[in-house]
């Protein structure tokens, strides 16, 4: 009898709640339009592409994933005097992919500075505010800065000329016949071109002038570049405009580079012929830098650079290079250069953590720099692979942070007096650990950084906040949730989703850095956890290095690595704008009666149902209604104050067990609602007025009914004082005036400041 | 170097293609407490860009947030704000005073106040600031007046706007 009672309860609850549902949609007298799954909840199988053999659901490379590969040799001389470059190339490109192709498009990255590069004239805007002579001349007296390659010539390995179409920054190479898949071809190109002050020309690449008439030269996109085919692009088939970086197949490089006889060069790879361009002072200290794991040697001191500066030789000197499966080729080379470096225990390997830096950078680079260069390795090893290459260099650039191959251009000088703020070391130290980091991302993760700046900048910049907070706990990243908050809540006009292509996204900075490593900052302290987390980002990094993964292999792997459903979550932190804003509506208090309240009485004559078959049972009795009588607040107690509770326990506990119960009291229905249109779990943070704090997580998945305001009723054998939303500030909530209850009445951040300020 | 020379040092930086983006925002909240009468002003930037364009604007080493600050900064911040910031309520220019500044990391909150305000009916805002150094600038401005919470974002196109309420 008993069973069926309980029964007919549920029942009738159930079917209740179906029939006061349908009531309230009779109300509504006009008649609603349907909709397609607009569910906040629903997979990603449109946006995300099919599945095949090149890439897996699983979000791993698939049975039949291929990339080309690119092979270089190269002759390049350096003209210090006149600031030009010479090359010749002859790069060997494998197809390894399944289809046969017509043509190779090469990249020339350098046509952005080309006097008719197209990149000033997608740019809208009014005048400047002013134009120095120098850009003045350039902009409106007919005197651009010529730079852009000035092709020699394109040829077949035999000589023959091969026909071109340039396309802006792109080569189209039309081969006498088809490249068969499996197949490979070889071909020379001869060029040279102006290098750009690129204090004045901007960009990622040029030199810097020295009032001393140094030049230091940082060198990249500096040859013709093979274009990627693969899978997902066909080519790469979008021109450089000047955000949208680079996308490059793998390769092995040997390079030839003939500089001043008095310069200092580091770029990518092994210096073949290194000990000939040291003294042999300098030799013996770099083989004490080989074995030196816990403080930097210096190399080549300050004192040994200041006089090289003065030289000025007429001679040259030719640095043999080599490297093996790199996506680029970038080097350093002046005759100001300081060089430092420390080596690296990476299991049975070692790394060298290199800096090189002219005087301008101490005494802040001697003491920092080599050491933010070995923290990331160190972290970055720890979380994704081991660094794979033999060294990992940080050039000090002013203006600069840009990354290439075992090489990185960083800004952060003291000033003229050696003197420097804090700031100005933290920006250094920042930079350092994110261009050194660049290395996993996207030199060895080889994503398509002209498509998505996300893919490097977002998961690199995620890592750069884990590196500082091992080199410094406290040191101020960019990457936390509250960082973003203020972009998330700016002018919706302005903002793009993270999922847009990189040259057409408003903010950078925001969007490309922060924004994404902010959502996996938050996967890892809120919605996954370390563990998972940890695993997953591991997992992807593992599957992807030295190959080419797109967006979907990221978010499918993180899925498949962590057993956790996360399409609401890419869907709304990377695919929309939404922001986060959760708050508490209100809180109402439940007292326990024995008695059949009004909605139970309700439902009872509904069905035609005697109440009296619910019992004997509790209800609950919202303490701000009619129900709620004085003798409810005597009985608090459920297990000691109703006879049928007191009775039902004895008969089925031991004394022992009774005691081990929780003696739940107090009960509280708090609605939860959204202003936000993201959906975000709730972390709720639950103060006794014991004084102790109890943490309650609510999965995103809460928000799949009611996407507004929903309810949870919360029991528990103490008494409530408030309760507060994200108190550690993990979800980026644009508004946090709603968090707590009851409300505070908190000073604003300006009557704090008065009241301070008075005092 | 020369004054010039400096200048056009300065003005290159913002316009670099960095692979460590910064993101040039600023928000400015603007609140009015009609109990009291008053608006309230918070603003938040980032010192370094602040810090340039004082350099630049003024021709000095203000070495913000650091034991050396120039004893004086508050005087040329006034000076500052007082030539890019303006707004008018109910078409009236709005005096305001500049109550200080609170440093927190990278970035500098500025505390300005405006009293007597008897009702808006309409706001005008204008925030010019940094727009002469950062081509990227976008400087928020959030309103929290009668019970409604407006947002505007100026920069160099739009550097004004107004809303009515």
């Amino acid at each position: 009898m008993k069973k069926i009672t309980l029964l007919t309860f549920i029942l009738t609850f159930v079917t209740y709640g179906a029939f006061a549902q349908q009531k309230e949609t009779k109300e509504i007298k006009e008649k609603q339009q349907g909709h397609y799954n607009i569910s906040k909840f629903k997979q990603l199988k449109q946006e995300f592409p099919t599945p095949n053999s090149y890439r897996t659901a699983a979000g791993a490379p698939g049975h039949e994933y291929y990339q080309q590969q690119a092979d270089y040799v190269m002759d390049i001389i350096l003209d210090d005097k006149n600031q030009k470059i010479y090359g010749e190339e002859t790069i060997t490109y494998h197809n390894n992919s399944p289809d046969d192709l017509e043509y190779l498009w090469v990249q020339l990255d350098q046509n952005i500075r080309a006097v008719d590069a197209q990149t000033g004239d997608i740019k809208a805007g009014g005048p400047g505010i002013f134009y120095n002579p120098t850009k003045f001349t350039q902009t409106f007296l007919g005197k651009p800065f010529d730079g852009g390659f000035k092709l020699d010539y394109v040829k077949d390995i035999h000589g023959k000329n091969l026909p071109h179409t340039i396309n802006g920054t792109m080569m189209r190479i039309d081969l006498p016949s088809v490249l068969k898949s499996g197949t490979k071809t070889s071909f020379k190109i001869k060029w040279w071109y102006n290098i750009p002050n690129y204090t004045i020309e901007r960009g990622r690449s040029g030199y810097e002038p020295f009032k001393d008439g140094n030049n230091a030269y940082i060198i990249a996109q500096f040859y013709p570049r093979m274009a990627v085919y693969n899978d997902v692009e066909g080519w790469q088939n979008m021109q450089f405009f000047g955000r949208g970086e680079f996308t490059l197949p793998f390769g092995n490089f040997e390079v030839n580079i003939t500089t001043p006889a008095d310069h200092l060069l580091e770029g990518t790879g092994h210096i073949l012929n290194r000990k000939d361009m040291l003294t042999s002072k300098q030799w013996k200290r770099y083989q004490q830098a080989l074995k030196s794991y816990d403080k930097p040697v210096i190399i080549v001191t300050q004192e040994e650079a200041e006089k090289n500066e003065k030289g000025f030789s007429k001679k040259t000197k030719t640095w043999k290079m080599k490297a093996e499966n790199v996506r680029d080729f970038a080097f350093a080379s002046s005759r100001k250069y300081i060089l430092d470096a420390q080596a690296v225990k990476l299991g049975e390997r070692t790394v060298l953590a290199t800096s090189i830096y002219p005087k301008e950078g101490n005494p802040l680079w001697e003491e920092y720099s080599t050491k933010a260069v070995v923290a990331t390795i160190e972290t970055y090893s720890k979380h994704l692979f081991n660094y794979p290459y033999h060294k990992a260099i940080s050039v000090n650039a002013k203006q600069q942070g840009m990354e290439y191959p075992m090489i990185c251009w960083n800004f952060g000088r003291p000033k003229a007096d050696g003197t420097y703020s804090q700031r100005t070391r933290n920006g250094m130290i920042g930079v350092i650990i994110h261009e050194v980091g660049h290395n996993w991302f996207p030199m060895i993760i080889n994503s398509d950084e002209r498509q998505w700046g996300w893919m490097d900048e977002g998961l690199n910049t995620f890592t750069q906040l884990l590196a500082e907070q091992n080199f410094e706990p406290g040191f101020p990243s960019r990457g936390f949730p509250v960082n973003v908050v203020d972009y998330m809540n700016g002018e919706q006009n302005k903002i793009a989703p993270i999922m847009s292509q990189h040259e057409n996204v408003f903010n950078s900075g925001a969007n490309a850095y922060a924004k994404p490593a902010a959502g996996l900052y938050m996967l890892r302290e809120v919605i996954l956890g370390h563990d998972l987390f940890d695993k997953a980002f591991a997992t992807y990094a593992n599957r992807w290095k030295f190959k080419h993964p797109t967006p979907a292999d990221f978010f499918r792997t993180m899925e498949d690595a962590s057993g956790t459903d996360l399409d609401w979550f890419w869907r709304g932190w990377f695919y929309t704008t939404n922001y986060n804003d959760i708050g508490i509506k209100n809180v109402k208090k439940y007292a326990l009666t024995d008695k059949p309240t009004a909605r139970a009485k309700r439902m009872a004559k509904m069905y035609g149902v005697d109440v009296n078959n619910f019992l004997p049972a509790l209800f609950l009795v919202n303490t701000d209604s009619d129900e709620y009588t004085s003798d409810m607040a005597n009985n608090t107690d459920p297990m000691n104050d109703f006879k049928f509770m007191d009775d039902y326990l004895n008969e089925n506990f031991s004394v022992e067990e009774r005691k081990a119960l929780k003696n739940t009291k107090y009960f509280y229905e708090i609605v939860f609602e959204k202003p936000g249109d993201l959906v975000m779990p709730i972390i709720m943070e639950v103060v006794y007025t014991d004084g102790t704090k109890e943490n309650k997580y609510y999965p995103a998945q809460i928000w799949r009914f009611n996407d507004k305001e929903i309810k949870k009723l919360f029991a528990t054998d103490k008494e409530i004082k408030e309760i507060n939303i994200d108190p550690n500030k993990l979800t980026a909530d644009v508004d946090t005036s709603n968090n707590s209850w009851p409300k505070k009445k908190e000073d604003s951040q300006f009557d704090e400041f008065k009241k301070k300020a008075k005092h | 170097m020369s004054f010039t020379k400096k200048l056009v040092f300065l003005l290159i930086i913002p316009l670099l293609a960095f692979t460590v983006h910064k993101y040039y925002v600023s928000m400015t909240k603007i609140k009015y407490v009609k109990e009291k009468e008053t608006v309230q002003i918070t603003m938040r930037f980032f010192i370094d860009d602040i810090e340039k364009t004082l350099n630049t604007r003024f021709k000095k080493d203000f070495k913000l947030a650091t034991s050396e600050e120039y004893i004086d900064t508050d005087k040329f911040l006034n000076l500052y704000i007082h030539q890019k910031f303006e707004y008018k309520i109910n078409d009236q220019s709005v005096k305001y005073t500049f109550l200080g500044k609170e440093y927190d990391n990278d970035i500098v909150f500025f505390y300005l106040e405006s009293t007597d305000i008897k009702n808006i009916k309409t706001i005008e805002v204008e925030n010019k600031m940094l727009l002469e150094l950062f081509e990227e600038q976008q400087n928020f401005i959030k309103l929290y007046i009668n019970d409604q919470i407006k947002t505007m974002v100026l920069m160099r196109e739009n550097d004004k706007e107004m809303l009515k309420y």
